[in-house]
C-alpha cells in the first residue's frame, strides 16, 4: 500500500516547477507584476490593456499547482486512516494552499476591477474597441461588454425609452448640449510611484517641469504620466 | 457594481496588510523542509537553524507551527526607531526613510511574533507610535500647500500614504475643478467679446449645463 | 412644475444608493414623468407649428425670440426627464449586479421573509467579511453593497435583466474555472487559523486530517473548514 511516497509528490510538485519555470521567463517576478498589474488597474481611472500574457500564465499555474493540491489531499486521505501524514507534508500543504488562495484574491480583484470598468464606460469602451487594433479588453471581456450592453439596452428600452417621442429614444445621446455617455477621467489625479533607475521628465500643464525620480513619490494628473504606466516605469500606489 | 465602491480608487487597510505579508523576512527554521517552487516563488530548502529568506505569510505560517523563529528585519528595534524619530525632528519638512511596509510588518510581527523581538513589546509600541504621529503632523502640515497640479510626498510608506488618498484626492480634484472653470470663464469672456452676435448661443450652452 | 416628479425619482434614488436591498419599482412615478414627456413632446411640436405658420405672416423678431426660447426650454426639459429616468434604472440595474456578484439567493415572496438573505448556504463570502469585521463595521468592504434582492420589487424588465446578468456572470465565470471569481472580496490573510474548542464536538474530518473536538483543546486548521462550527459556537478563533 505504501506505493507513494511522500517524498514522491513532493518530488513531483518540483519537477512540474521546473519544466514550468524554463518555459516562463518571468515566473521569478510573476507575484510582483500580477500585483502591480492588480493596484495599477484599481487606481487607474481608465482601463489599462489586458495583461495577457500574464494572466495565461498565472492562470495555468493557478490550475498546475490546484491540480497537485488535489491529489496530495486524496493521498493525503488514504494515508490519514493509517495515520501516517507527517506534520512536514500538511505543513507544506498548508503553505501551498494559502499560495493559491493569495494568487486566486489577486486575479479576482484584478478581472473585476475591470468588468467594473467596463460597466461603467460600457459605451465609451465598446466605441473604443470597434477597429481599434489596440488590445485593451481580452475575448472574455469583449463578449462580457457585448452581451452586457444587450440586455442593458434592453432594460432601459422596456422600462421607459420606448414609450418616450421618436426624438428622445436613444441611449447613447450626445444631442442637446450634453452627451448622455460617461467616459473615463483621464484628467483625475493618481499616486505614483517610479521604480526606474533614471529620472522622468514630465511637463505639467501650466509648462511646469516636474522632475520624477527613482523610487519617489507623487500626486500627478494620470494623463501627464499614462505613457510610462504602459512602459512599466511608474507604477500606480 | 461588479466591486465594492470603497474597492474602487482605494486600498482598504486589510489589503494593504495582504501586499506587506510578501515582504521577505529572514527566519531561523527549526526543522528542515525541502524547498518548494510556489506559483509566484520559490521557497529554499530549510534546514535548522540555517538563516533563510521567506515571504512573511509563510514565516507566519511555520511560526504559528513552531517551526522557525523570525529573526526581526534590522529596523525593528528601539534603537534603530529612536535613530529615525529624532531624524524626524530635525528635519521637518522630509520624511525619513523607512520601509515601505514599516507599519505592518512591526504591527504583523508584535502581534505574531514578539516573542522573537529584541525589544519589549511595549518600547517598540510606544516609539512606533511616536513615529507615526510626527510623521502624520508632517504629512498634514504638508498639505495646507495642495495646489492643483502636483504634490511629493517622499519617503511615506503606503500605508500611510494611504491613508492620506481620500482627502488628498478630493481635495486636489476640487482645485482641479475651480482652476478649470476659471480657464472656461476667461475662455468665455474673451470669445464673447470677439463675437457680439454669438452671445446668445453662449448663454443657452451654459444653460444646457444645469443639471 | 415640470421636472418635480423627475426630482422625486432622483431622491428616491438617492436614498436607494446606501441601502442593502433594492427598494420596490417606483411604476407611478416613471408612468407620471413619461406622461411629462409627451405632454412637454406636444407643447414643443405645437410650438414649431405655430413657427411655421409665422413665417407666412411675419411676426416681430421679439415675439420670434420668444417663440425659439420656449422651444428650447421644452426640449431642455424633456431631455432632463430623460436623464433622471436613465440615472434611476442605472442605479438599480448596479445594484442587480452587485448582487448577482454575491451568488447568494434572492428573495422570491417578499411577505413571507424579511431582508435576512435566503440560502444560508451560499451567502459564505458575505458571512465571513461580517465576522472578520465586527465592530468596525465602517470599514467593511460591503458596506453599502447590495445584499439581498427581493424578485417582487423588481419591475419585468429588471426580472429579466437579472436573470440575463446571471447567464452573463455564469458564462464569464466558466472561463476562470480555477479562479472563484465571486469568492470574498477582503485578502486572504488568515486561511489557516488557530482555534480552542468551547463545546465537546466529537470527531471532524478534513482534508487536513480528522480532529477530536474536546472542550478546551486547540488545533490549527483551514478557517473554511471550521466555519460553521465556529458560527455555530463550537470553536472560537484565537
Amino acid at each position: 500500500m505504501s506505493g507513494i511516497d511522500v517524498n514522491d509528490i513532493l518530488e513531483e510538485f518540483e519537477t512540474t516547477s521546473r519544466n514550468e519555470i524554463s518555459k516562463s521567463l518571468y515566473s521569478e517576478n510573476l507575484y510582483e507584476e500580477l500585483i502591480t498589474a492588480m493596484i495599477n488597474e484599481r487606481m487607474s481611472p481608465e482601463l489599462l490593456p489586458y495583461k495577457k500574457e500574464l494572466l495565461n500564465q498565472v492562470l495555468r499555474r493557478i490550475s498546475n499547482q490546484q491540480q497537485d493540491l488535489l491529489d496530495s489531499h486524496e493521498y493525503g486521505e488514504i494515508n490519514a486512516e493509517s495515520g501516517v501524514v507527517s506534520t512536514d507534508f500538511k505543513l507544506q500543504l498548508m503553505i501551498i494552499e494559502t499560495d493559491i488562495e493569495r494568487f486566486n484574491y489577486l486575479v479576482r480583484l484584478y478581472l473585476r476591477t475591470r468588468l467594473t470598468k467596463l460597466d461603467k464606460y460600457t459605451i465609451h469602451y465598446i466605441n473604443e474597441t470597434v477597429g481599434n487594433g489596440k488590445i485593451l479588453l481580452s475575448p472574455e471581456e469583449e463578449e462580457y461588454i457585448d452581451q452586457h450592453f444587450k440586455i442593458l439596452t434592453k432594460l432601459y428600452n422596456n422600462c421607459f425609452l420606448k414609450k418616450m417621442p421618436s426624438s428622445l429614444t436613444l441611449l447613447d445621446d450626445t444631442t442637446g448640449g450634453q452627451s448622455m455617455i460617461e467616459i473615463p477621467d483621464t484628467e483625475s489625479h493618481v499616486f505614483i510611484k517610479s521604480i526606474t533607475k533614471s529620472t522622468i521628465f514630465v511637463t505639467l500643464d501650466d509648462g511646469e517641469e516636474l522632475n520624477i525620480e527613482n523610487e519617489g513619490i507623487y500626486v500627478v494628473k494620470y494623463s501627464s504620466i499614462k505613457r510610462y504606466i504602459e512602459i512599466g516605469d511608474i507604477v500606480l500606489i | 457594481m461588479v466591486l465594492p465602491k470603497q474597492l474602487q480608487g482605494n486600498l482598504m487597510p486589510s489589503e494593504v496588510n495582504f501586499l506587506g505579508e510578501n515582504e521577505l523576512v529572514t527566519i531561523l527554521p527549526r526543522y528542515s523542509m525541502k524547498k518548494m517552487q510556489l506559483i509566484g516563488t520559490k521557497i529554499p530548502a530549510l534546514r535548522a537553524m540555517r538563516r533563510e529568506q521567506v515571504p512573511l505569510w509563510v514565516a507566519l505560517i511555520l511560526k504559528s507551527q513552531d517551526k522557525c523563529s523570525i529573526v526581526p528585519p534590522k529596523w525593528l528595534n528601539v534603537v534603530y526607531l529612536k535613530d529615525k524619530y529624532d531624524e524626524e525632528v530635525r528635519n521637518p519638512n522630509q520624511f525619513s526613510s523607512l520601509p515601505w511596509h514599516w507599519l505592518e510588518i512591526s504591527k504583523i510581527l508584535l502581534a505574531r511574533a514578539a516573542d522573537d523581538l529584541t525589544d519589549p513589546s511595549h518600547q517598540l509600541r510606544s516609539i512606533l507610535q511616536d513615529l507615526r504621529e510626527i510623521r502624520l503632523v508632517k504629512s498634514r502640515k504638508g498639505l495646507k500647500e495642495l495646489n492643483e497640479s502636483n504634490i511629493v510626498l517622499n519617503g511615506l510608506s503606503l500605508l500611510e500614504i494611504n491613508e492620506l488618498r481620500p482627502f488628498v484626492l478630493t481635495v486636489m480634484n476640487k482645485l482641479r475643478q475651480l482652476h478649470d472653470t476659471n480657464n472656461e470663464q476667461t475662455a468665455a469672456d474673451t470669445n464673447g467679446n470677439d463675437s457680439d452676435g454669438m452671445a446668445d448661443d453662449d448663454d443657452y450652452d451654459d444653460e444646457g449645463a444645469y443639471v | 412644475m415640470y421636472g418635480e416628479i423627475a426630482n422625486k425619482l432622483i431622491l428616491d434614488a438617492k436614498r436607494t444608493q446606501n441601502l442593502s436591498e433594492i427598494p420596490l419599482y417606483q411604476t407611478d412615478l416613471v408612468k407620471d414623468i413619461l406622461k411629462e414627456i409627451q405632454d412637454l413632446n406636444n407643447d414643443s411640436e405645437y410650438l414649431i407649428e405655430q413657427q411655421q405658420q409665422l413665417e407666412e405672416e411675419p411676426l416681430t423678431e421679439e415675439e420670434m425670440k420668444i417663440n425659439q426660447c420656449q422651444i428650447f426650454v421644452t426640449q431642455l426639459s424633456m431631455r432632463r426627464n430623460k436623464r433622471c429616468l436613465l440615472a434611476y434604472e442605472r442605479l438599480r440595474s448596479e445594484k442587480i449586479v452587485e448582487f448577482s456578484w454575491l451568488n447568494v439567493n434572492p428573495i422570491i415572496d417578499s411577505s413571507t421573509s424579511t431582508s435576512s438573505g435566503s440560502g444560508s448556504g451560499s451567502g459564505n463570502s458575505l458571512n465571513n467579511s461580517k465576522s472578520k469585521s465586527s465592530g468596525t463595521d465602517s470599514n467593511s468592504i460591503y458596506n453599502n453593497y447590495t445584499t439581498s434582492l427581493t424578485i417582487d420589487n423588481l419591475n419585468h424588465a429588471e426580472q429579466d435583466y437579472y436573470k440575463g446578468y446571471q447567464d452573463l456572470i455564469l458564462n464569464y465565470k466558466s472561463k476562470f474555472s480555477d479562479i472563484d471569481l465571486s469568492g470574498d472580496l477582503e485578502p486572504p490573510t488568515n486561511i489557516f487559523i488557530d482555534v480552542r474548542v468551547l463545546k465537546d464536538a466529537g470527531e471532524v474530518q478534513t482534508e487536513y486530517g480528522s480532529f477530536n473536538l474536546i472542550k478546551d483543546s486547540q488545533f490549527y486548521v483551514r478557517k473554511s473548514d471550521v466555519d460553521r462550527l465556529i458560527q455555530q459556537g463550537y470553536l472560537e478563533e484565537l
